[in-house]
């Protein structure tokens, strides 16, 4: 049984803190944070003021506070030899990725880019991989959450043109390197407002392909969650809109039914997720009887990538993720 | 009055057709074609079941409006001869690959004081124009982005390219979307950034276009133009728009209207759409002869066209240079 130490006290936190209890051989055994509380522990766990004491109690960490401070719990698991999975964006600077990224060099590393686990995704990264659309062309994402669903309180006060960009946008940039390839260029223009954050942004990468990447943060009740990929190859397209994909739909009077911004109850408590699928791969990378799907390498080019569109719709130029931070 | 209409170097695809189809409404008559390439020329008379004429000349004195469709490096030569016969002048887009070139074709027409409209016929959409009123209305609050893309599968012949000056999607698929953009925000479009490659085909000529645009009074606008849709989506051409306000959002989709055909044998194996309700091809047709008619402008002018080719050169000024290009356009 794998003992799981979680470093960080926000949503994810909380959401994973639920879902170590149905990933098999591992368990949940101890709660820090870098900054403030610990996250209240489970039954049988527990909390402590500081990583120090934390890495003493377990076998692998989980690192999701903010990103800023994830280099700090990172480097403590790492020094102390345990196996760790950290929340994406890694870090908030390039700087930062890349010290995480030496960190861990000689420690089992996961990052934790939810994309790379979301099932429809995945069944995208499989046709790519098999050629299917052929040489990639043109590679549009559309994604839309709610205000209300931020992935992070630390963003909550930041209306500034990165958090959309650093908090949403940075999974898409991991899904459009894992399925196309290296970032070359960014260009972004972002627009925001009290109600309303969008960002539109053009990416160019190795061998010449391009993507339209189209993330907004607004709170749309009739619907809320949009997730829309059109892949077009030099062979063929593949598609998937999460407007289409909804093999269970409620309609009912005002007043009865699932609240609209709460996914349709399963048997089980909730359906299966991309959340369910990275906790049980960590368990499996952490143990060695599995390579992580994305690594700390990838993670930094990620970031990178993320953060030269962020400077982009600063700047009002194309910016190369090589360029980002000089 | 009857208007007599008549049709000029019927290139590009919109050409074949044109005559027959505006003069389906009572008061037009279809007089003929005039080509500088008798071959095509003659071949699209026959197509059309109406006269071939050799003397250019002979055709614009008898009639009182034309097509133009010829090349766009070509497209000038024509406009001016129909304005010299003072002849109105329809004209396929864009109306020149540069601002400059535009600006001279409008003048004369300005000068000649015949009318001049651009063949966008999208303006006429229905969806379209719904989502102009939900706009208006304020629905989606205050206008913030707005997300175009007007794609289509890899053309089927090389004319196809040549009609285009050599030039691909930039050339062929920008101005719907940006016409639309333009008429529904009444903001000109300020800067253009372009990625653009030769991703799908080994044409001439670029077939993937992304655009980022910046408008007047800010509004961030992107446009995909490319060539990405395979032969056989049940699909084919898209031209779809997302507008973000602060409080909401509009997604549109000009040829949603659709009734699915999905059928096992030839001719038409796999899936069709057939799209309803629209008829903006037949608005755009009735705007042209009552604009003729009535001496008014056309929906979309020969300005918008100036705009509209501005908008073009910048994009390819852009991915030469890979910056942003402001959009400018002589007065």
């Amino acid at each position: 049984m794998l003992k799981v130490g979680l470093v960080g006290a926000g949503p994810l936190a909380r959401l994973h803190r639920e879902r170590y209890a149905d990933v098999e051989d591992a368990t949940m055994a101890a709660t820090a944070a870098v900054d403030g509380d610990p996250l209240s522990p489970p039954d049988g766990a527990t909390a402590h003021d500081d990583i120090g004491s934390l890495v003493e109690a377990v076998d692998a960490v989980e690192v999701c506070g903010p990103p800023a401070t994830r280099r700090e719990a990172v480097e403590a698991a790492a020094d102390a030899g345990l196996p760790v999975l950290c929340g994406a964006p890694v870090a908030e600077t390039a700087a930062d990725a890349e010290a995480v990224a030496r960190a861990v060099a000689d420690v089992p590393f996961l990052a934790g880019h939810l994309v790379r686990f979301a099932p429809e995704l995945s069944a995208i990264a499989e046709s790519v991989d098999a050629g299917e659309p052929g040489d990639p062309g043109v590679v549009r994402v559309e994604r839309r959450l709610p205000r209300t669903e931020r992935s992070a309180d630390w963003l909550a006060d930041d209306a500034g043109t990165g958090s959309v960009l650093l908090d949403l946008a940075v999974h898409d940039v991991d899904f459009l390197r894992w399925v196309v390839g290296d970032v070359i260029r960014a260009f972004s223009r972002t627009r925001v407002a009290d109600t309303s954050e969008h960002a539109l942004t053009l990416l160019r990468f190795e061998g010449d392909a391009m993507a339209h990447l189209d993330t907004h943060r607004a709170d749309l009740p009739d619907a809320p969650y949009r997730v829309a990929v059109e892949y077009a190859g030099d062979e063929g397209n593949i598609e998937f809109d999460s407007a289409d994909a909804a093999a269970m739909t409620f309609h009912g009077i005002e007043g009865s039914g699932p609240d609209p911004f709460q996914e349709l109850p399963f048997v089980d408590g909730h359906a299966r997720d991309a959340h369910d699928y990275l906790l049980e791969h960590f368990r499996a990378v952490a143990t060695g009887e599995a390579d992580p799907r994305v690594g700390a390498e990838d993670a930094v080019a990620t970031l990178r990538a993320t953060l030269a569109a962020a400077e982009s719709a600063e700047t009002g130029r194309p910016v190369a993720p090589a360029e980002v931070g000089r | 009055m009857t208007v007599r209409i008549g049709v000029l170097a019927p290139y590009h695809v919109h050409g074949p057709g044109f005559g027959p189809g505006v003069a389906e409404q009572d008061g037009v008559e279809f007089v003929g074609i005039a080509d500088d390439d008798e071959d095509r020329g003659r071949r699209v008379a026959a197509e059309d079941d109406t006269e071939y004429f050799e003397d250019r000349d002979e055709l614009l004195e008898q009639v009182d409006a034309v097509g133009v469709f010829a090349a766009i490096p070509e497209r000038r030569r024509y406009i001016e001869a129909a304005a010299a016969h003072g002849c109105d002048v329809i004209v396929e887009k864009p109306l020149a690959l540069t601002a400059a070139e535009a600006r001279r074709s409008a003048d004369a027409c300005e000068e000649a004081g015949v009318l001049m409209g651009m063949a966008l016929p999208l303006r006429f959409n229905e969806v379209v124009r719904q989502a102009h009123r939900v706009l208006a209305e304020g629905a989606i609050g205050e206008l913030q982005s707005v997300v175009g893309t007007n794609r289509c599968p890899l053309p089927g012949d090389h004319e196809w390219i040549d009609v285009h000056g050599g030039r691909g999607t930039v050339a062929a698929h920008t101005c719907h979307v940006t016409d639309l953009a333009r008429a529904i925000t009444g903001e000109e479009v300020a800067e253009v950034y372009a990625e653009t490659g030769r991703l799908f085909g080994d044409q001439p000529g670029e077939d993937a276009e992304l655009l980022s645009m910046e408008m007047s009074d800010g509004t961030v606008f992107t446009h995909d133009g490319s060539r990405s849709r395979p032969d056989n989506h049940y699909q084919g051409a898209t031209v779809d728009m997302k507008l973000v306000g602060t409080e909401g959002v509009v997604d549109l989709d000009g040829y949603e209207r659709v009734v699915y055909e999905i059928r096992d044998t030839e001719p038409g194996a796999g899936w069709n759409t057939n799209n309803f309700g629209s008829e903006h091809g037949d608005r755009l047709d009735r705007d042209f002869v009552e604009a003729v008619r009535e001496r008014r402008p056309m929906a979309v002018t020969g300005e918008d066209g100036v705009r509209e080719a501005a908008i073009v050169e910048a994009a390819y000024e852009s991915a030469e240079r890979g910056e942003p290009v402001a959009v400018d356009w002589p007065e």
